[in-house]
């Protein structure tokens, strides 16, 4: 997988060789989850920002902050110039989403699907199907 | 008004089932176009059952829509009848704020429309998404889709993608840094994909052990 890696965050010896290692976490994840776990894994100046928005849960702690100059930070969709430049971007990079297409009738078994993360990695509804 | 056909939500316990919108009567800047595909984005799900408290009855959810467009308004000047067309989460904004006049619609200080479960502006009622034949919207909240790439995968990048994308380019992601993508769904695949296109080296972080031979297989099928 060249530079690319999982690491498979209820593994110890895989975490511990993250810690301190990042420049930038996306955190998409909208079930409760621990943010200062996460904050560890960041080096000095590193920057985490949510794009999922979980129920409350564990209260970040300051000093996972504060000891390395790390940041938690939010992002909501984009504007629509971003947008458009996205568009384009994807479009010159031949970036796509991975998509499985269904029936318009078929969309509340997608939802049932979708809430137990049996989507790789998007539903499409074909809307010829309406 | 014209009426078109759409899957909704009548309550936040009911299945979804077909209805019909009538939509509003168009405008001179409003594009209307006849929707191909329409992506299934987590938010739907929360709005159709009424998860965040505050969706409104009926509800056709989908911002993730591209299709062609079949109609323009006598001042539209960015679209023509033929062209490939999205819309993605938001169909209005004041357009008068610092956040609007700097392209940051999605800040809106006077908070802007979204695509559904939302409120026009000039008061002509609720806004209904994608999950349906038509949709019209002011040509400035339409985007342009190239035709080059597959439509129905392209659909999701008008929340998925832009979701994943803003960030990554608002903190300047590129090439050589270390960037940890936490969670492999809707989402997390966008932001895995252009992260890589943007240089980085990319982890991705999950507590699901099933998730990393998916994870591996993706990869290695659409990355390298
Ligand atoms: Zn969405
Ligand atoms: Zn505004």
């Amino acid at each position: 997988m060249g530079a690319h890696k999982f690491v498979l965050t209820s593994n110890e010896e895989q975490v511990k060789s993250v810690a301190g290692y990042f420049d930038f976490i996306l955190d998409t994840v909208s079930a409760v989850h621990d943010y200062n776990f996460y904050l560890g894994m960041l080096k000095t100046n590193g920057n985490m920002v949510c794009v999922g928005a979980p129920p409350p849960g564990e209260p970040v702690i300051p000093f996972n902050l504060i000891f390395q100059r790390r940041s938690l930070s939010g992002s909501l969709i984009g504007g629509l110039p971003e947008t458009q430049e996205m568009l384009d971007y994807g479009a010159e990079h031949n970036i796509v989403s991975d998509v499985e297409i269904i029936a318009m009738k078929d969309i509340n078994e997608a939802y049932e699907r979708m809430l137990k993360g049996d989507v790789r990695y998007r539903f499409v509804i074909d809307m010829a199907t309406l | 008004m014209a009426s078109t056909k759409s899957y909704a939500a009548q309550d936040a316990t009911a299945p979804l089932t077909p209805w019909t919108i009538n939509r509003r009567d168009p405008k001179p800047h409003d594009v209307q176009i006849d929707i191909k595909y329409c992506g299934v984005c987590y938010s739907d799900l929360h709005f159709a059952r009424n998860d965040w408290g505050m969706s409104v009855y009926p509800l056709v959810p989908g911002h993730e829509i591209v299709g062609v467009v079949t109609a323009v308004g006598d001042h539209v000047k960015k679209f023509k009848v033929g062209d490939l067309a999205g819309i993605g989460c938001l169909v209005d904004s004041c357009r008068d704020c610092d956040n609007c006049k700097e392209g940051l619609e999605q800040y809106c200080s006077n908070g802007w429309v979204g695509t559904y479960g939302g409120m026009e502006k000039d008061g002509s009622g609720a806004t209904y998404g994608g999950y349906s034949k038509s949709i019209l919207a002011h040509e400035d909240f339409v985007l342009h889709i190239s035709d080059k790439q597959p439509l129905e995968a392209v659909a999701p990048l008008l929340c998925a993608g832009i979701t994943t994308y803003s960030p990554l380019r608002h903190w300047k992601v590129s090439k050589g840094q270390r960037v940890g993508i936490l969670g492999l769904g809707g989402l997390g695949h966008m932001g895995v994909t252009f992260a890589v296109s943007m240089g980085a080296e990319v982890t991705m972080l999950s507590h699901t052990a099933a998730k990393e031979s998916d994870a591996k297989d993706w990869v290695l099928i659409n990355l390298f």
